[in-house]
């Protein structure tokens, strides 16, 4: 109670701050809350309880401690100055504790009081700002409904741009349509004006044209009429003359008349010379006979050398028939004799395949010999290692009969050496038969090695023997040639001599022709002449020197035909000749071909000898093969 | 020359567009004016060439000379004949 009243006094002058009191409620949670993070003590929770209770139990709680400390008043009062002191120091504390408390406190509620004013700032500015907005949002719509208004207005505008802008291209086409009838205008107005020109120059010069037309039918009209003028002078100046030289004709026939009568009587003398002249001329017909019938003959003559001529072409033919069958007939002898070549060439060919094979063989001979040899080589070695044995078997055995004679008393065991001995004998006996059967190979060896030197020898020869036969075909194959070529020379020189012998039967068929020509130049002349003396009467003389023309005449033919007769004759019998000589070269020819023929007979022997010769040159090789195989397998 | 008109477009490619628009008016303008002059220039030629009396003039001549001719080509074989 005591204590609880001081309290009491202390506390309620406090508590007369009316804003305190009706914070203190909530602050008395918060010093509380502070009290007891400030408080650490475990007294000051004491005293908490009694602050907190003080306010609150202040009016309800005095009974109840008022009786506890009036039991307590004499054991406290010592204590209570102690405690009153430590009291005074918390309250102290507390009360600066309140005191920073109030003074914080109203610093938060000016803070806030201040917060306060200036949300209520914002929220007048807020609301100004929305009153304003408001207003602007009102100004913006219409501002929009301006904005909308004047977009339709732009859309007309370019709906209206767009019906420009569609006119202005229309425009446009429209324009270059013009501008291309424009062009197409002045291309026509100019060609209009050109051909406007040119028929101006061409109707000017037509006006040139027919003004000098007619300036030139006036000329030619006036030279007309003086030409006319001049023809019709010259047309009377003729007529005079012709009638003067119509007086000077008459004049001049009078005076042929005259002369013509003159002429009959010349006429009638020369009437009676053609009478005698006729007779002369029958004389001459005869002998014009004569000289026909001499000229038939001659004909006849000729008729006799054309088919003589002819008989020598059938000769010609036959002989070119003939020729040509010998040159076939060589042909076929060349293509023989090339197949022969050939043939021969396959032989040669065969012949060096032989030759190599018998190299070969020879090499392999060769190669045997020498593996025999070798074979023998070793033979021999084995011979004299088994004569080292022998003769170390020998002394072995010396030894043994030596020791034998000395072991007179191991006469068992010098039997059984003795047996052992003999049988070393026997084997030393087998040994022997073996050198003697060696030896005797060796010597079939080397008797095999004879032979074949011989065989190869003999090879050798028939190899030099076949060389030498071919070399001798070859020459002899030359010389076929050179005959042949020597045989083609010779049918050329006869193809040119027929060829002269036909240019000679064409010339002389020429001679043949033109002396017909002559005939018939001299048969045409004798009609001639025949007519000329009955037509004429007149000259003798010219009949005589025709008669003796004819008889020239008649005497050159028959001098030629002499002639040409001499020259069939001497024609024919170089044909003949030549014939003759044709049908030796053919005679020579066929025995060359005949020596040919028997010549290939000889060599296709030969060759046949020569195959045998090598199948059994062959075999023998295959033999001594075989042999040298079983030699190797001994 | 856009012809498309978004509403969303700016105020300059309105002005632009208007602005082509105007060139291309004046421009039509001009070849209009050059086609014009062009056409009284080919009228007037035709006016002229029609009326070229030369023609005429050059075609009685024509016949003045062809007569002439044929009149003395006459003449002249009748004066023929006469001789």
């Amino acid at each position: 109670m005591e204590k609880e009243k001081p309290f009491k006094l202390f506390v309620p002058p406090r508590l007369s701050g009316g804003q305190v009191s009706a914070v203190k409620p909530q602050t008395n949670t918060r010093a509380t809350g502070l009290c007891q993070g400030f408080n650490k003590c475990p007294d000051d929770d004491f005293n908490v309880p009694f602050v907190m209770s003080t306010p609150n139990h202040g009016e309800i709680t005095d009974s109840d401690p008022i009786s506890q400390q009036v039991k307590l008043c004499s054991e406290v009062d010592e204590e209570n100055i102690e405690k009153m002191n430590e009291l005074y120091s918390k309250l102290y504390k507390e009360a600066e504790k309140i005191k920073r408390w109030k003074l914080t406190v109203e610093s938060e509620l000016k803070q806030k009081e201040r917060k306060l004013q200036e949300n209520r700032k914002i929220i007048e500015a807020q609301r100004k700002a929305i009153q304003e907005l408001q207003a602007s949002t009102f100004e913006n719509e219409k501002l929009s409904l301006k904005l909308e208004d004047e977009i339709c207005e732009n859309k007309d505008l370019l709906k209206e741009n767009s019906a420009s802008r569609h006119l202005c291209n229309l425009l446009k086409e429209t324009c270059t349509h013009f501008t291309e009838k424009s062009t197409k205008y002045e291309h026509e107005r100019e060609e209009t004006r050109q051909l406007y020109v040119e028929l101006n120059n061409n109707v000017e010069r037509m006006i040139m044209a027919y003004e000098e037309l007619r300036v030139q039918a006036e000329n030619t009209r006036l030279e007309m009429c003086f030409k006319l003028k001049e023809e019709a002078e010259k047309v009377d100046k003729f007529e005079k003359e012709c009638k003067l030289e119509a007086s000077m004709k008459e004049q001049q026939i009078l005076v042929l008349t005259i002369q013509s009568n003159e002429k009959d009587d010349i006429i009638q003398d020369i009437k009676t010379q053609l009478q005698e002249s006729k007779n002369k001329i029958a004389d001459l017909v005869e002998a014009k006979r004569h000289g026909g019938e001499m000229l038939k003959e001659s004909q006849i003559n000729q008729k006799h050398l054309k088919a003589e001529l002819e008989e020598a072409k059938a000769s010609l033919q036959k002989t070119e028939v003939t020729q040509k069958s010998l040159e076939t007939e060589l042909q076929a002898a060349a293509k023989a004799l090339i197949q022969v070549t050939g043939e021969k060439e396959a032989q040669v060919e065969e012949c060096k395949r032989t030759k190599a094979l018998l190299a070969s063989l020879k090499e392999e001979f060769e190669t045997s010999i020498s593996s025999l040899k070798s074979l023998l080589q070793k033979e021999q070695n084995r011979l004299e290692k088994y004569e080292d044995e022998s003769k170390l078997l020998t002394l072995e055995l010396r030894n043994k009969s030596a020791e034998l004679e000395e072991m007179a008393k191991l006469k068992c065991d010098r039997e059984m050496q003795l047996e052992e001995l003999s049988e070393t004998l026997g084997k030393v006996e087998g040994l022997l038969v073996k050198k003697k059967d060696l030896e005797a190979t060796v010597e079939n060896l080397q008797e095999r090695e004879k032979e074949m030197k011989n065989v190869l020898q003999i090879n050798e020869k028939e190899i030099h023997d076949l060389k030498v036969e071919l070399t001798s075909t070859a020459e002899k194959e030359q010389n076929y040639l050179k005959q042949l070529m020597t045989l083609n020379t010779d049918l050329e020189r006869e193809a040119l001599k027929n060829e002269q012998l036909t240019v000679c039967i064409n010339k002389l068929s020429l001679e043949k022709e033109q002396i017909a020509q002559e005939k018939s130049g001299m048969a045409t002349e004798l009609k001639k002449l025949q007519e000329s003396h009955e037509a004429s009467c007149k000259l003798p003389t010219d009949s005589r020197k025709k008669e003796e023309n004819t008889k020239q005449i008649v005497e050159n033919l028959e001098e030629s035909n002499v002639q040409l007769r001499q020259v069939k004759k001497k024609k024919i019998n170089k044909m003949a000749k030549k014939g003759e000589e044709i049908k030796s070269k053919l005679d020579e020819r066929e025995e060359n071909a005949k020596s040919i023929e028997n010549e290939i007979s000889r060599k296709e022997k030969q060759l046949k000898i020569l195959e045998n010769k090598f199948n059994n040159l062959k075999k023998q090789v295959e033999n001594k093969t075989k042999c040298i195989e079983e030699l190797q397998q001994e | 020359m856009a012809e498309s008109e978004p509403q969303e477009g700016s105020y300059d490619d309105m002005v632009k567009m208007v602005e082509d628009l105007n060139r291309d008016l004046e421009k039509l303008l001009e070849e209009m004016e050059k086609l014009t002059v062009q056409a009284t220039w080919m009228a007037y030629d035709m006016v002229v060439i029609r009326t070229n009396p030369d023609l005429a003039n050059s075609m009685r001549r024509l016949e003045d000379a062809f007569l002439s001719c044929k009149e003395e080509m006459e003449k002249k074989w009748q004066e023929m004949l006469s001789e």
